[in-house]
């Protein structure tokens, strides 16, 4: 049994009155790739506000690598090694994209180190089309380029767990297939990742695990492939259930 | 409260009938006067700030204006105090329209410190125009006050000054209880949803600007004729400070509030002058502990406990409402309450957010609009109800053209919505909200809101009975006096609805009602589109849970990368393999991970 | 022509200080959405500090360095305690009001220690004036406006190069971006308002040997600065720099051939109809709002 990365223990997550977040209930262990999907309004997106310190949650616990970090500021947990790419990318795009990637490395002190010096060269190695466009200003990409950029970005900050919320939005299929690959990839090489996706096909194709939220709550958990035969999941998706019955 | 403020204008009454009684020299019969000059100034800028949310720290400049003008009149044309007055408060006025200009384009910071470089201008104007102003010496000759060719004693000038502060208070307290104050709220709480409920946002700010220029053009005369000697060093920067602290001491937005904060700064400066050298630092440190202690101010905080220590009645007597059916009645030639967009063309810098979709709902028909995350749906809804002007295409409403035209008419036309991220008037009550959405039925002027006319009184008192019965609609009526930021999530998301129903509408757009609500929430909100929908009121809901679309939708139209890709009945679409690839994506093809990395 | 080059030489020592303290609004404004309105008390703070030092024993550069470097203090704790607890407020009523407390404060701190006079810092920039074509200026006016454009790049520099700079951009354009990257926010905005504080200072001490310092001084000048920071738009530098030297520039002309009283009023009205034709300033990045 491998190592718990993260766990979330019975988290709730209020926007003032609004409850996003009733009850839910997650663990990622080291190496896994877990997706998270449910449809927009699920609650997807805010419980890993809640798991990164973006928001702080009303209830429950975040624990991390075994410390207790439900009250840590975002930018403490980016230290420990809890990484997100947000939903939307949230890229500076008036600044380069190596300075996107430096800032990516700012918990190691930016580009420094030897360290880093050798994340940046895999991470470009891995994305060759970054590495052409190192002095463009990142807000002049095309939308593919700016998540590669965002995931890039990401792995600067030398992740334990990387989160990734809505790789898809806005993108083209083609890309979205693209990107999911090097996720798997990357997965392969031993990073641990939580994808949170609304395009469950993509997710559930090379995710180990997967839960599907649905008001605030786990509706379905369970390994990937099992889910992606459960008829049930699809009927969450597009509200066959009601009619089907 | 209602009591309270009625005892309150007794007592505002009763302590200026008798501080000339019992005060003891002309020094402190004075000062007095002087406060009375300054509640007034208090009073009119609570109107901006407490009301609009507005900051103006250019007030000495309205102020100045008004004391030059009223002075030159007086000194130069030979205006008794009270047509001068008159005539600076209309100047005065004017100005005030000028400044309200800005706030089209800006506000906040930018608006403070427009407001501050008018103050300067005018300071500045009165030492440059030394024909006109007497330049840095200033206006001298000020005759004593007079009215109607009679000089006045130091009492008449004393009661006119009383009987001004009083009806000052008084007509800006009934400004702030009709449909004009519930406005300003409106647009300071949430501007976007006062647009969407009819309400002229920069038509409401110009308004709160007048009525703070005019009464600072009255109090300025008022004060040259006091001093009977002005110069432009009377009228600074820190005088405007003072003049928004009187108002945010004594708490912004009450009734007395800013004549407590005149009083206790009128007075403050003598209590001070025991710290000799350190006045001024005393002074600033007030203000600092005002804003960190009282926020609210004296009387918003008192407000705030006493509501605390005897909370009102939560819900409201149903009785007498007007139920809902009727109220909702559409108006007498039948409208058809169809919706039709052609072609509709949205783009943001070079993105593309919308491109030539169209979409018509039929009249009384429950549609649907769905579609995944960023495919366009909410720049759909912002853009038929005019937050965003498409590049091409246009929409109507029963054949009247709404694209080009501003939110707050395409409102007013028969187009209501609510918001993704409920859009509440979060300090107001539940049934004020409601009441706000009214604000189309209410045609009494500005006139009849200060006097309190019974033609004001009788409108308020039918949108009163027809708000009432919109929340027993929604099943509210329990809820009435709470403060609507206080209600749990859900029914904030039925009141949003009450008050878009309240601003009569032929089509009611619904953004995400559904987001955030639980089942049972949810299965009710189903029950409740299908009553207003048998109202005849058409419905286009913006939703992700299928669920509820299937249930009540008659039409189900789906965008994706902004385009149209299906629109037909529920059960048709949902089979659709284009939506299915919308909502679920191209099952991953392994072959192509190889090129990934490329 | 010597009248004209004189006004445009001794525009430019003014704007130059215009710059300084604009330059400040604009990082403040960058990191916080919120700036000091008391500003230019804290230019009043280096100049004042600096003579005091003078008075104390002190070298003049020695009295120069610590006032400045007083001045970022003051800007730290006055981020801390005046504008921190109030930002993300539905309205900026709080830190403006706050801040101009804070500046009432230090006024009235200031006219105590300093009695209500004028008094010149010495400089060897003011010892003896240099002539160029028939125009008579102090090598320290000639220094301001060089040590403005010297700062602004400064400013752009360490954005380019360091890392705490790329933060101040980040932190800029997004907050919770910026949290993401490990990035403390508190911090960065912190450090901006030292910063801004610095160059505010900086400009109280250059400019107190040519104008006097006192209690006072700075309240005019803030005012103006935020203008100048608004006509140039507050989230260029380079914009604000400019719309400085040129707004001091103006200035030395109207008050030449028409009055000081008549400075104010064009410089101001300047200010509120650049507002209306472009509210993101001539330089500036329109800021979109989204409903």
């Amino acid at each position: 049994m491998s190592e718990t990365l993260l766990d979330i223990r019975k988290m709730e997550l209020r926007y003032g009155a609004a409850v996003a977040v009733r009850d839910i209930s997650l663990c990622v262990k080291r190496g896994q790739l877990v997706a998270i999907i449910g449809n927009n309004g699920a609650g997807k997106s805010s419980l890993v506000r809640g798991a990164t310190g973006l928001v702080r949650p009303s209830g429950g616990e975040v624990v991390f690598k075994g410390e207790d970090t439900t009250r840590l500021a975002a930018h403490r947990k980016v230290a420990r090694g809890l990484v997100m790419v947000p939903e939307g990318r949230l890229l500076f795009p008036d600044q380069t994209v190596e300075d996107n990637l430096i800032l990516g490395a700012y918990a190691h002190g930016g580009l420094k180190g030897e360290k880093a010096r050798a994340a940046l060269d895999k991470v470009l190695a891995l994305f060759p089309r970054l590495k052409e466009r190192l002095r463009q200003q990142a807000g002049s990409m095309s939308g593919g380029e700016q998540q590669m950029l965002a995931i890039a970005r990401g792995l600067m900050g030398e992740p334990d767990l990387l989160i990734i919320d809505e790789l898809s939005l806005g993108l083209a299929p083609k890309i979205v297939n693209q990107l999911m690959g090097v996720l798997a990839e990357l997965n392969r090489a031993g990073l641990t990742i939580l994808l949170v996706e609304q395009l469950a096909s993509y997710a559930l194709a090379i995710a180990d695990h997967a839960y599907v939220i649905a008001n605030g709550r786990v509706a379905h958990e369970g390994p990937s492939a099992e889910l992606a035969r459960n008829p049930d999941v699809m009927a969450a998706f597009l509200g066959k259930k009601k009619h089907a019955a | 409260m209602r009591h309270l403020t009625l005892l309150g204008f007794l007592a505002l009454a009763a302590i200026l009938a008798a501080v000339p009684v019992t005060a003891s020299n002309e020094y402190e019969l004075r000062l007095f006067m002087l406060f009375m000059i300054y509640g007034v100034i208090a009073v009119g800028l609570n109107t901006l700030v407490g009301l609009t949310g507005l900051v103006s720290l250019g007030q000495a400049g309205l102020f100045a204006l008004g004391s030059y003008t009223g002075a030159i009149l007086a000194t130069r044309a030979g205006f008794d105090m009270i047509s001068a007055s008159i005539a600076a408060a209309v100047v005065a006025g004017l100005f005030g329209v000028l400044l309200a200009y800005p706030t089209v384009r800006v506000r906040g910071v930018y608006l403070a410190v427009v407001t501050i470089a008018f103050g300067i201008i005018v300071e500045n104007v009165a030492i440059e125009w030394q024909s006109l102003t007497g330049g840095t010496t200033g206006i001298t000759s000020i005759p004593s006050p007079n009215a109607f060719g009679v000089r006045l004693s130091g009492y008449a000038f004393y009661g006119v000054l009383a009987v001004t502060l009083f009806l000052a208070t008084l007509g800006t307290h009934n400004l702030k209880t009709s449909r004009y104050g519930r406005a300003m709220l409106a647009v300071s709480q949430s501007e976007t949803a006062a647009r969407a409920l009819g309400i002229d946002a920069t038509g409401m700010r110009t308004l709160a600007f007048v009525v703070a220029a005019v009464t600072a053009g009255l109090a300025g005369t008022f004060y040259a004729f006091l001093n009977a000697y002005i110069s432009p060093d009377i009228f600074t920067f820190s005088d405007s400070v003072r003049f928004l602290l009187m108002v945010i001491l004594g708490g912004a937005a009450t009734t007395f509030g800013p004549v407590l904060g005149a009083y206790l700064l009128t007075y403050l400066p003598e209590f001070l002058q025991q710290f000799a050298l350190w006045q001024k630092f005393a002074y600033g440190a007030l203000l600092l502990i005002v804003m960190f202690a009282l926020p609210r101010g004296i009387l918003g905080t008192a407000g705030q406990f006493l509501k605390r220590l005897r909370p009102p009645a939560r819900g409201v007597d149903t009785a007498g409402a007007i139920p809902a059916e009727e109220s909702l009645k559409p108006n007498a030639r039948a409208q058809d309450a169809e919706l039709v967009a052609r072609d509709l063309t949205v783009r943001f810098g070079g993105l593309t957010a919308l491109s030539k979709a169209s979409l018509r709902v039929k009249g009384g028909e429950v549609h649907a609009l769905i579609g995944p995350n960023g495919a366009g749906k909410s720049t759909f809804v912002n853009t038929i109800s005019g937050f965003y002007r498409p590049a091409e295409g246009d929409c109507e409403l029963d054949g009247v053209m709404l694209t080009g035209k501003k939110s707050h008419e395409i409102a007013r036309i028969g187009l209501s919505r609510t918001f993704q991220n409920t859009e509440l008037f979060g300090d107001m009550s539940v049934l004020e909200n409601v009441i706000v959405g009214c604000q189309q039925r209410l045609s009494y002027s500005i006139v009849d809101a200060v006097l309190r006319t019974p033609r004001m009184r009788r409108q308020e008192a039918e949108a009163r009975r027809v708000a009432i019965g919109l929340l027993a609609f929604v099943g509210l009526e329990d809820y009435a006096n709470d403060e609507a930021r206080f209600l749990p999530f859900g029914l904030q998301r039925r009141l949003e609805i009450a008050r878009a129903l309240a601003a009569r509408p032929r089509l009611l757009l619904l953004d995400e009602p559904a987001a955030g609500l639980t089942t049972q929430e949810i299965d009710d909100l189903e029950a409740m589109i299908r009553r207003i929908a048998a109202l005849g009121i058409s419905v286009l809901l913006i939703e992700h849970h299928v669920d509820l679309i299937m249930a009540v939708a008659d039409t189900v139209t789906v965008l994706d990368y902004g385009q149209v890709i299906a629109s037909d009945s529920p059960a048709v679409v949902q089979d659709d393999p284009r939506v299915i690839e919308a909502y679920f994506g191209t099952p991953l093809d392994l072959s192509e991970k190889a090129e990934a990395v490329a | 022509m010597t009248t004209f080059l004189q006004y445009t030489l001794s525009g430019l020592a003014i704007g130059g200080i215009y710059a300084l303290v604009a330059l400040g609004f604009h990082i403040m404004w960058s990191a916080a959405k919120a700036v000091n309105f008391a500003h230019g008390d804290t230019l009043m703070i280096g100049a004042v500090l600096a003579v005091l030092g003078v008075d104390a024993g002190l070298p003049v550069w020695l009295a120069c360095l610590l006032s400045v470097l007083a001045g970022g203090v003051f800007g730290v704790l006055l981020e801390r305690f005046a504008v921190r607890p109030f930002l993300g407020g539905a309205t900026s009523i709080g830190w403006m009001l706050t801040t101009i407390a804070v500046g009432i404060m230090i006024e009235s701190l200031a006219t105590m220690q300093f009695g209500g006079f004028s008094r010149p810092l010495p400089s060897p920039g003011v010892a003896k004036a240099v002539h160029i074509f028939g125009a008579g200026v102090y090598p320290q006016e000639l220094l301001i406006p060089v040590v403005a454009i010297l700062a602004m790049l400064g400013l752009r520099a360490l954005q380019k190069r360091t890392l705490v700079g790329r933060a101040m951009q980040a932190v800029a354009h997004d907050k919770r971006a910026a949290a993401l990257m490990g990035i403390d926010v508190n911090r960065i905005v912190a450090f901006s308002f030292g910063l801004a504080a610095l160059f505010g200072a900086a400009g109280g001490v250059l400019v107190a040997p040519v104008v006097q310092a006192s209690a006072t001084m700075g309240a005019l000048i803030g005012l103006k600065g935020f203008a100048v920071a608004i006509i140039g738009g507050i989230t260029s530098a380079p914009g604000v720099v400019l719309a400085g030297l040129a707004f001091g520039i103006m200035e030395k002309f109207v008050e030449g051939y028409i009055s000081t009283a008549a400075r104010e009023i064009i410089g101001f009205s300047m200010m509120i109809l650049v507002l209306l034709v472009f509210p993101q300033g001539l330089f500036g990045k329109r800021e979109v709002l989204k409903v």
